[in-house]
């Protein structure tokens, strides 16, 4: 890197050359007019009118073009000119205060919702994802996590959904997927066993029988007696703590006053965000009013009529309901039977339909899609302009069968220390947009937990095994009174070795 | 090691009369055709809001030192009337901004000089009428020269019936009545040439290939080979275009490091 100061060189002003040929030149210039203040709103811009036939030539790699995005054949998609886009967004009203499930950004201030996993939105930097963005998650290997995030996803909705019975707050679409996919969404994590039976004998004292009433009234003594034994003992350690804050170091005082603000935006927004035991389901499940599910079509060529349901499902909701739509297992062979769908730019006008689905609403839609690396490599390019056109991407890395092996015999006696793989993140919504450099590849790892998708900064796992194992030669090897520096101390394979050739011996 | 802390903050320079966009480029006599490369990962919002200003105002926000107050202003005369027209952001990308560093709110229609389109929402198939309308527009309005960014026109090529022959034809045309920014990715995975003529890579790298041969000017934005890094956040490269420029309008070829923050806040560092 080498340090130089700004030169300012200055060029002397010359005679400007006439056009290059090739280029041509300006048009004539039309004679000053005077500016007026205000501008016409632009043209209205009218729908293709045809279907258009593909491309010739182009069908060996990248097969038939399907339709222009806004075409079903004949079939003409209601793509909103101008003015009801206007109209959309004067009915749209901003969600931010009004729905339980929203928050502003950190960062930006743009209202958010969860993802369903705390972790995750932190990861993202706003806290959450913000609204009218969408979330590509992918995944390496032959392991679905990806699906557990969308499952998540979708079961914040209805538990917000859930929070006031007489009044709808969010729907949900699942596009690929039917209803009985939808019945194994996660329930709500309810504590712990212990904690569950704890609850059952506290809703078993509350309820009203004669033993119950008798042992109350004992019990109300006993309590009088115990609260005024704590509220000494409150007293006494709140003296106690005082004196000790000027003796703890000021940092853990920072540390406190952190737990403090988070306790602050947890009271904010209590319904912001729930924890799901993977090993639950949400009862009752998903109902079709709370959630449209979208099957992609068998012997369809392109995803036009998907996307006109996903479309006309937003339409049919009120205008302050907010919407989360899923895509998981994007492009799966299983899911997405036609190779035709499977081509680049049905894809890719698939993936740019849902963008202007998201644009044209957004003030309330988010859009999670999950896609198999194994099956789509980053290197693959279609992969990279699926990449362009989403808003933020995070990538699954499960580990190595080795590494997590040996992550297991490390961390026997901690198994809550074992993950289960990195998670790199390639953008981040808004961020990434302005021009920030939001790679983070290796630095994380992730745990698919029942209670929780935990995500932690990445550490490498330290076998102190053998490093015991070497100390306690060492002293052995001392104690046994050897003047001379013993080998297999210092290095551990010629120990290895040194066994090896004895027992051969 | 140094670390961007240590360097010095300079100012951006294309041409080697330290101008941005030269005045010699909007002279009417010949039109010019820039590229704006970038990665995945170091989009160039900042460089366009850049440009953009330097299009308008003859200033830039990422220069300290202010060049002499030429009298333009954004309701009355400008150095060049500006479109931005992006095939992939709308307007909330850049309303921000625009707002913090030109004081110009892109979504009211206030500026006559300036005129934001996005495709995004609108039929992208009248993507090309709809330019030439505007750029029509605005020529008629005054003398000075119209200049058009175009965000990832590439796309045309996958999400419609276009070739890549029919596309660079269109962008010819537009650059036959303006100066163009074109603004297009060049991450490797999209560049892989393969012997398959109808490969998705080989269609981008062909369109890319053909649109670097017409340029005149090449600015493109990369990570850092050695990864992400807190206090860098990619490289800028001026390079000349495969066309050589009017002469006396010389393109000074040179690395910047830069480094963009959270608030927006953009530093340039020699390399």
């Amino acid at each position: 890197m080498s340090f130089r100061k700004r030169g300012e060189i200055v060029g002397s002003p010359n005679v400007i050359p006439s056009a290059v040929p090739g280029r041509g030149g300006a048009p004539p210039a039309a004679p000053p007019v005077a500016l007026p203040n205000t501008r016409q709103p632009p043209a209205m811009q009218s729908m293709p009118s045809s279907f258009r036939p593909a491309v010739q030539g182009r069908s060996a790699v990248v097969p038939q073009r399907g339709s222009v995005p806004g075409t079903l054949g004949n079939l003409q998609l209601q793509r909103p000119n101008t003015q009801q886009q206007h109209q959309q967004r004067k009915d749209e009203q901003p969600l931010l205060g009004s729905h339980p499930g929203v928050r502003p950004s950190i960062l930006t201030s743009e209202p958010c919702i969860s993802t369903g996993s705390s972790d995750i939105d932190k990861i993202l930097a706003h806290q959450g994802l913000p609204i009218g963005t969408s979330l590509l998650i992918e995944e390496n290997g032959t392991t679905d996590f990806s699906s557990t995030l969308l499952k998540i996803y979708l079961s914040q909705g209805i538990v917000q959904n859930r929070l006031n019975p007489s009044s709808q707050n969010t729907h949900l679409i699942l596009v690929g997927l039917d209803q009985t996919w939808a019945k194994t969404l996660p329930g709500v994590y309810k504590g712990s066993s212990k904690e569950r039976k704890k609850l059952a004998v506290k809703e078993n004292e509350s309820k009203v029988s004669v033993s119950n009433l008798i042992d109350s009234q004992q019990q109300q003594q006993l309590q009088l007696q115990k609260e005024h034994i704590l509220a000494q003992k409150q007293k006494q350690q709140q003296q106690e703590s005082s004196n000790n804050d000027l003796k703890i170091a000021w940092r853990y005082g920072l540390q406190r006053k952190s737990e403090k603000s988070e306790d602050l935006s947890e009271s904010q927004y209590p319904n912001y965000n729930n924890q799901f035991d993977i090993t639950s389901t949400l009862i009752p499940s998903a109902s079709p009013k709370e959630l449209t599910s979208i099957s992609i079509p068998t012997r369809s060529k392109s995803y036009d009529l998907v996307l006109k349901q996903i479309e006309q499902a937003i339409q049919r909701q009120p205008p302050n309901v907010l919407i989360r739509i899923a895509v998981p297992l994007f492009l799966n062979p299983m899911i997405y039977h036609e190779s035709q769908l499977q081509t680049t730019t049905n894809v890719i006008q698939f993936i740019h339909g849902l963008k202007r689905i998201l644009k044209t609403h957004q003030s309330r839609t988010t859009l999670l899609i999950s896609l198999n690396l194994d099956l789509f490599p980053r290197s693959n390019p279609m992969t990279s302009l699926i990449e362009m056109l989403s808003d933020a991407i995070i990538e699954l890395r499960p580990f190595d069968p080795q590494l997590y092996n040996l992550m297991e015999k490390i961390y026997k006696n901690q198994p809550a220390k074992i993950k289960h793989g990195h998670l790199n993140i390639h953008k981040l919504p808004t961020l990434s947009d302005v021009g920030l450099m939001c790679v983070q590849d290796m630095e994380y790892s992730f745990k698919n937990g029942k209670k929780k998708f935990q995500v932690e900064e990445w550490s490498i796992p330290v076998e102190e095994e053998d490093t015991d194992n070497h100390n306690a030669n060492a002293n052995s090897s001392s104690a046994h009174g050897h003047d001379e520096p013993d080998v297999a101390s210092v290095n551990p394979m010629s120990s290895k070795r040194q066994t090896t050739t004895d027992i051969e011996f | 090691m140094t670390s961007s802390s240590d360097l010095q903050h300079q100012d951006l320079a294309v041409y080697q009369d330290s101008s941005i966009v030269s005045h010699r480029t909007l002279s009417p006599s010949y039109n010019h055709l820039n590229l704006i490369l970038h990665h995945q990962s170091t989009k160039p919002t900042w460089l366009t809001v850049a440009l953009v200003e330097n299009c308008l105002l003859d200033t830039c926000y990422l220069n300290t030192v202010k060049t002499k107050n030429s009298g333009y202003t954004l309701n009355g005369n400008v150095k060049s009337e500006v479109i931005l027209a992006s095939f992939i952001n709308d307007l909330n990308v850049y309303s921000k901004q625009f707002i913090k560093f030109l004081n110009l709110d892109i979504s009211a229609p206030s500026s006559p000089n300036f005129k934001f389109l996005e495709f995004l929402k609108k039929d992208i198939d009248r993507w090309f009428e709809t330019i030439q309308l505007e750029i029509s527009k605005l020529s008629q309005k005054t003398s000075s020269k119209v200049t058009v960014f175009l965000e990832n026109p590439e796309l045309l090529l996958f999400i419609t019936n276009c070739t890549i022959n029919q596309l660079l034809e269109k962008l010819q045309i537009l650059n036959q009545q303006c100066n163009l920014f074109i603004i297009s990715n060049s991450d490797p995975s999209l560049l892989d040439h393969t012997e398959f003529e109808n490969d998705i890579s080989t269609i981008y790298s062909t369109y890319l290939a053909k649109l670097i041969h017409k340029s005149n000017l090449i600015l493109s934005l990369c990570p850092l080979k050695t990864g992400r890094a807190n206090d860098i956040t990619g490289q800028l490269k001026i390079n000349k275009g495969l066309i050589s420029s009017i002469p006396n309008v010389i393109v000074k070829e040179r690395e910047y490091l830069y480094l963009v923050n959270k608030d927006g806040n953009v530093k340039l560092f020699f390399r």
